[in-house]
């Protein structure tokens, strides 16, 4: 079974959840080896998708308004970027459709774009339509789900559909070996028993 | 297997092998000079925290309003340095004083006291006032690679009697000069530091000569040294690459081979050097001269190694290498690489380091004036909430981090300077911890912790040029992963902190469009480069988003 990995970018406001979404996603593994190794900052996990091992690697940013600019240097070579918005809190909404337009100048071409509207589980607060939400989502031809870090809702889902979004390939490209290996073992294409 | 830094065996602690305790039989601890070699291993640990030659009095004594008492700053260049001191709790209180250059040495303005560098006047400032009104309080400690048996400062004595309530420093010029009038002249073969108790200095002396510490011995003079155990870890496990370990058989081969006059390895080295020497009249070629610079020691790098793992005398020699090493074909390739530092790299980094910073002088001038205004825009490094980025870690962590930053700088190889960079985030997250709080941090803490740490950092222009350096050498491949995750972050803090502006008090809200064309093309040179096309990279140039001031104006 073919691994392919995955670069995918986090993006909202800070405060949000979206960490919380990742580490809940990760976390929620029988998987041993899931943890970070240094930080939340950067994840993996790896999950079966039809015949393919999807190996996401999970790049988050840092919301504040003063790093904004940076993040051209992270979603560059993503496959998708997940935006998280938080229900209860109508600016992270706005600021979210300010990503989109973003992520559509200047982000890769075909980059899958989902869109989460986090702490779901605080619908007393709400300031967020999960009807508005969704058109807009439909507009923009991006993934929409509304999660709850805390509670475990749709955050699987929200991955297996960026799986499902992301066209299928065989192999991973050729890599020419043009710079330092950090790993032991050859850079061949990496294959599973399973 | 390495200890938990908390549960090493019973044995002599760090702070004990530093500065082994010394009883002089009369009941007196003796600590050598000015606690031993501290003081002065201290300030030359945090050089970068107290000299800052490009910041005015004006900023200088800025700053130091939100510092304790002690506080101090060097600004200017040599030969017109000036100590600015907070002398005092309120806002006034801050002096400057002259530091002269003589021929033995420097001293202060009106002092008669003449020390043979700076870091050595300060250090004996620390504990003797001298013609200061207060004694200088030094930055917390950093300690630094491999500088932890440095012979003591040799400036006079310290001696403490057994109750702990004086300190006297006895100053070897004051003996020279009065031929020691009421002190015991040290002889060879009694040391200076043995001097009894009852032959103390004399009470008043001429000023500017000894000075006296009443009550008990200040923590700033006798400060324990940071724990040093996980830095002897990180020492052991981080990386072997740099180790004279089994692969030193291939290190001596390829070191011939660079040697041979007719040899491809040193055809190819001798062509590169050329090149090297060639750049040092600075920018020549479109695009960015230091980018190809690293692209050409990539290119000769990957080159060697791919030929050397090729080459059968490389094969029989990694196959005759001793016994106990694997000696599968598959460990060839990280053997060469190894090797390939060893013997390659690192004695040409001398002269690579030079040029770089030769060709990004410009944006590091930048980047460090951006980092003195940040500075003085904080209260002091880590002060709760004063931060510009918030609250810095502990001290021994700060401490900690230095310390593997200094490494990090000294390193050669790949390998070991990302096992470094990655060490230094781990101890960010771990000043992030919190209690019972499982979840661990994200980006939202860590970048602005990151960039804290970066602005109280010292040599933050050597920091730069290596995360250039990782991100052109490393594999595209690698770029994707945890170690590219973390490469990016750093350069992003370091793209914040270039362009901070003093008068908004933040970095721009969006990246010109030439960085922002530079990053599209920095990504598809390497994608290329990736999928085997490393011709087309030559009309691609690539100007860092903290360094785009070098665009033309005209082009803007």
């Amino acid at each position: 079974m073919a691994l392919r990995e995955l670069k995918v970018c986090l993006l909202g406001d800070t405060g949000v959840g979206k960490s919380s979404i990742v580490w809940r996603f990760v976390e929620d593994s029988f998987d041993p080896n899931i943890n970070p190794t240094i930080g939340a900052s950067f994840m993996t996990k790896t999950v079966q998708y039809q015949n393919e091992l999807h190996k996401f690697l999970i790049w988050d940013t840092a919301g504040q308004e003063r790093f904004r600019a940076l993040a051209p240097m992270y979603y560059r070579g993503s496959a998708a970027a997940i935006i998280v918005y938080d229900i209860t809190k109508e600016e992270t909404f706005s600021t979210l459709k300010n990503w989109v337009k973003e992520l559509r100048q200047h982000g890769p071409p075909n980059i899958v774009v989902a869109i989460a509207g986090n702490k779901c589980d605080l619908i007393d607060v709400r300031e967020v339509m999960e009807r508005d939400a969704k058109d807009y989502a439909d507009s923009i031809h991006a993934i929409f789900v509304e999660t709850s870090a805390k509670n475990a809702i749709n955050i699987n889902e929200l991955f297996i559909e960026i799986s499902r979004r992301i066209p299928s390939t065989d192999t991973n490209p050729p890599c020419g070996g043009k710079g330092f290996k950090l790993r032991r073992q050859p850079s061949e294409p990496k294959r599973s028993c399973c | 297997m390495a200890q938990p830094e908390g549960q090493a065996l019973a044995g002599p602690s760090d702070r004990q092998r530093l500065f082994p305790s010394q009883e002089n039989g009369a009941g007196e601890t003796c600590f050598g000079v000015l606690g031993g070699p501290e003081p002065l291993l201290r300030l030359q640990r945090t050089w970068g925290v107290w000299q800052i030659p490009e910041l005015g009095v004006q900023g200088a004594e800025a700053l130091l309003k939100s510092w304790p008492p002690g506080s101090f700053l060097v600004t200017g260049h040599d030969p017109s340095q000036v100590l600015v001191l907070r002398t005092g709790p309120s806002p006034g209180e801050v002096n400057t004083y002259q530091i002269q250059k003589l021929p033995g040495g420097v001293s202060l303005e009106s002092s008669n006291l003449c020390m043979p560098d700076l870091p050595q006047l300060l250090a004996f400032l620390s504990a003797s006032r001298d013609v200061l009104p207060r004694m200088l309080l030094l930055p917390p400690p950093t300690p630094g690679p491999r500088e932890q048996h440095t012979v003591p400062l040799q400036i006079g004595s310290v001696q403490l009697n057994t109750s702990g309530s004086v300190l006297s420093v006895v100053n070897k010029l004051y003996l020279e000069t009065h031929g020691g009038q009421g002190v015991k002249q040290a002889t060879p073969e009694t040391p200076p530091e043995t001097a009894k108790k009852n032959d103390p200095a004399p009470r008043n002396p001429r000023p500017h000569r000894v000075s006296w510490v009443e009550g008990p011995l200040s923590p700033e003079i006798n400060h324990p040294g940071p724990a040093l155990a996980s830095l002897g870890e990180e020492e052991k496990d981080d990386d072997k690459d740099e180790e004279e370990g089994p692969e030193d058989v291939l290190t001596s081969h390829i070191r011939v081979l660079a040697r041979a006059r007719s040899s491809y390895v040193a055809r190819q080295l001798r062509g590169f050097q050329a090149r090297l020497i060639s750049n040092a009249g600075g920018p020549h070629r479109p695009g960015d001269p230091a980018i190809e610079l690293l692209q050409d020691v990539r290119h000769l790098l990957t080159d060697l190694q791919d030929h050397l793992a090729k080459d059968p005398h490389v094969r029989t020699v990694f196959g005759s290498r001793g016994p106990g090493v694997p000696q599968k074909d598959k460990d060839l390739g990280p053997a060469v690489e190894a090797a390939l530092c060893r013997a390659v790299l690192a004695p040409l980094k001398s002269a690579l380091w030079t040029q770089l910073r030769t060709l990004r002088a410009p944006e590091l001038r930048r980047l460090r004036r951006r980092q003195i205004a940040l500075r003085l825009g904080a209260g002091p490094p880590g002060a709760q909430g004063e931060g510009p980025e918030g609250q810095g870690p502990a001290p021994t962590l700060r401490s900690r981090i230095h310390s593997r930053l200094g490494h990090l700088h000294a390193a050669c190889a790949p390998r070991r300077k990302v096992a470094l960079l990655l060490a230094v985030c781990s101890d960010i997250y771990e000043g992030l911890a919190s209690g019972e709080n499982k979840e661990p941090q994200g980006a939202d803490a860590f970048l602005p912790a990151l960039t804290e740490e970066l602005i109280w950092s010292p040599d933050i222009g050597e920091t730069q040029l290596d995360v250039e350096f990782l991100m052109e050498l490393l594999d595209p491949e690698e770029l994707l992963g945890e170690v590219g995750y973390y490469l990016t972050t750093w350069f992003g803090a370091l793209h914040h902190i270039a362009h901070y502006q003093p008068e908004g008090g933040r970095s721009p809200q969006g990246l010109s469009s030439e960085a922002s064309a530079s990053l599209r093309q920095w990504h598809r040179r390497r994608t290329l480069q990736r999928q085997g096309h490393s011709r087309a990279q030559a009309a691609l140039p690539f100007e860092e988003p903290w360094g785009i001031e070098t665009v033309p104006r005209d082009q803007r």
